[in-house]
């Protein structure tokens, strides 16, 4: 004999799905108060939290993402919506190292998962790592531009001074022409001005050389530490030749080569059991894990975070 | 006879690589020290231009003690000068901070000359040495192809770290850091001293 009566729990669900329903037609609002409801019914249920999370986080609304994921994770630890969708809320209020804990403990529970949802937290990782560095990179940056033009300037003066020196020395009227075309660099002194004062011409080319050599010397030094800020191309053995990308997941196969993981396995599965490269016969236990690589790519990551950007 | 050659090849590399950067690393020197001339230079200038704005003899003081950058500026000296005091420390904290960037920028130039520590990834966990023949075992970890086909035949089947039995035809050469160590030797071709 039904009494009417409709346990809590499956009240819950009921709403759920109706807030589910809401979602998909893009009523956020009604989808929001639906999981409310629910969640009032049974908070103890980390999926209403979650769907819930992801109202607000179409809203933008990323305390409240940061809150219900919050509440999500106490309940159950190891969510992966909860867990990503708090990193990408943290990276919103731009709190990048806190962001980037959460993130991989996201791409930890993502294993085994679908490669999509892993590809999707990895962007996120990179996008954070991207932003953390960029704050103190960016200063850094400047300074060193600003110092560069301090040293550049500091040794024209003192091409200047040393010409000029030459000059009163000689008496020669031409050296201070040529102190007024400093930033020529071109200037060709063999013209036939200096004809009279062969032994002030070469006094001056040697100047001249000398100046030119520290400049580029100075060049070399502040390009090679622009490096860590400016993107240059990445070294090929350090990219998968199937991504072009960075490896995250390197694996080698018997034939020596290493490809992404994710791609592999997907190779294997859709177009056959064979080596993309070699055509050898090849299975997926055979796949081994690149751990020298791994290593390899973290630390050209931290010297060259910008890689970051698009990882 | 193997290890007599390559011992050869990196001795012959480290030579070649060493004529063209011993004066390389002159020029960087002496730029160095040419750019953080100018720097004090800049710095007692400034001092000193503050000096005459506040007719404050103690900052011709200050330009005496340039060198001391310990120099503590709360001293009792000061105490008159408040306001000429601030001014000097931002002088001051701006110099420090010019100088320190100067130094990471030479300091990064100067890792293609000065050894620094290789990195541990480049090199085998036994040999403690760059790779010169990198091969991976099953267990992920990579090894020097002679010493670990030394180990099989001398020590026993198994993978030196993991103890996972291990045969030599399940040896696969690790091609990605065969590169990666030339790429670092190219950039760091001091380590050749030692190869």
């Amino acid at each position: 004999m039904s009494t009417g009566f409709v346990s809590a729990n499956k009240q819950a669900e009921i709403l759920k799905d109706q807030g589910n329903l809401y979602f998909k037609k893009n009523r956020i609002s009604a989808a929001i108060e639906a999981y409310t409801e629910a969640i009032t019914l049974c908070p103890k249920v980390a999926t209403y939290w979650t769907n819930r999370a992801l109202c607000h986080k179409k809203r933008n609304d990323w305390e409240r993402v940061e809150a219900d994921c919050r509440t999500a994770l106490e309940i159950d630890k190891s969510s992966l919506k909860a867990r990503y969708m708090l990193g990408i809320a943290l990276l919103e209020k731009n709190e990048f190292s806190e962001a980037i804990k959460q993130l991989e403990k996201a791409l930890d529970l993502s294993r085994g998962g679908t490669s999509d949802m892993v590809e999707v937290i990895w962007s996120e990782v990179g996008k954070a790592k991207y932003a953390e560095w960029e704050k103190v990179a960016l200063p850094q940056q400047q300074k060193q531009k600003a110092l560069r033009e301090f040293c550049e300037n500091a040794l024209r003066e003192d091409y200047k001074n040393s010409l000029f020196r030459l000059g009163s020395n000689n008496k020669a009227q031409s050296c201070g022409a040529l102190y007024e075309n400093i930033e020529d660099e071109m200037i060709d002194i063999n013209s036939s001005d200096f004809l009279e004062i062969d032994k002030t011409t070469f006094e001056v080319s040697k100047l001249k050389s000398s100046f030119v050599e520290k400049k580029q010397t100075l060049d070399d030094v502040f390009d090679k530490a622009a490096e860590y800020y400016k993107p240059t191309e990445v070294p090929e053995f350090l990219c998968c030749k199937i991504t072009m990308d960075l490896y995250r997941d390197p694996v080698i196969t018997p034939s020596g080569i290493t490809y992404e993981r994710a791609i592999l396995l997907d190779h294997l599965e859709k177009v056959g059991k064979f080596d993309p490269l070699t055509r050898a016969p090849l299975q997926a236990h055979e796949l081994i894990t690149n751990l020298a690589i791994k290593e390899a790519v973290k630390a050209y990551l931290a010297e060259h975070a910008w890689a970051y950007k698009t990882y | 006879m193997v290890e007599v050659i390559w011992s050869e090849v990196g001795k012959a590399k480290y030579a070649e690589w060493e004529k063209v950067a011993l004066p390389q690393q002159q020029k960087q020197k002496a730029l160095r020290e040419f750019c953080e001339n100018a720097l004090r230079e800049d710095y007692k200038n400034s001092l000193f231009r503050l000096g005459s704005n506040n007719k404050a003899q103690s900052c011709g003081a200050l330009y005496e003690n340039i060198e001391d950058e310990m120099i503590d500026i709360n001293s009792s000296d000061f105490l008159e000068i408040d306001k000429t005091t601030f001014e000097v420390s931002k002088l001051k904290s701006s110099f420090v901070e010019k100088k320190q960037t100067l130094d990471d920028v030479f300091d990064k130039a100067a890792e293609y000359y000065k050894p620094t520590e290789v990195p541990e990834f480049l090199c085998c966990k036994i040999t403690m040495d760059l790779y010169r023949d990198p091969v991976i075992t099953p267990s992920g970890i990579t090894y020097e192809r002679a010493i670990l086909l030394d180990h099989l035949e001398k020590v026993g089947k198994f993978d030196p770290l993991t103890r996972a039995p291990l045969q030599a035809h399940e040896l696969i050469t690790n091609l990605a850091i065969k590169e990666a160590v030339k790429a670092y030797l190219a950039e760091h071709a001091w380590a050749y001293k030692t190869y």
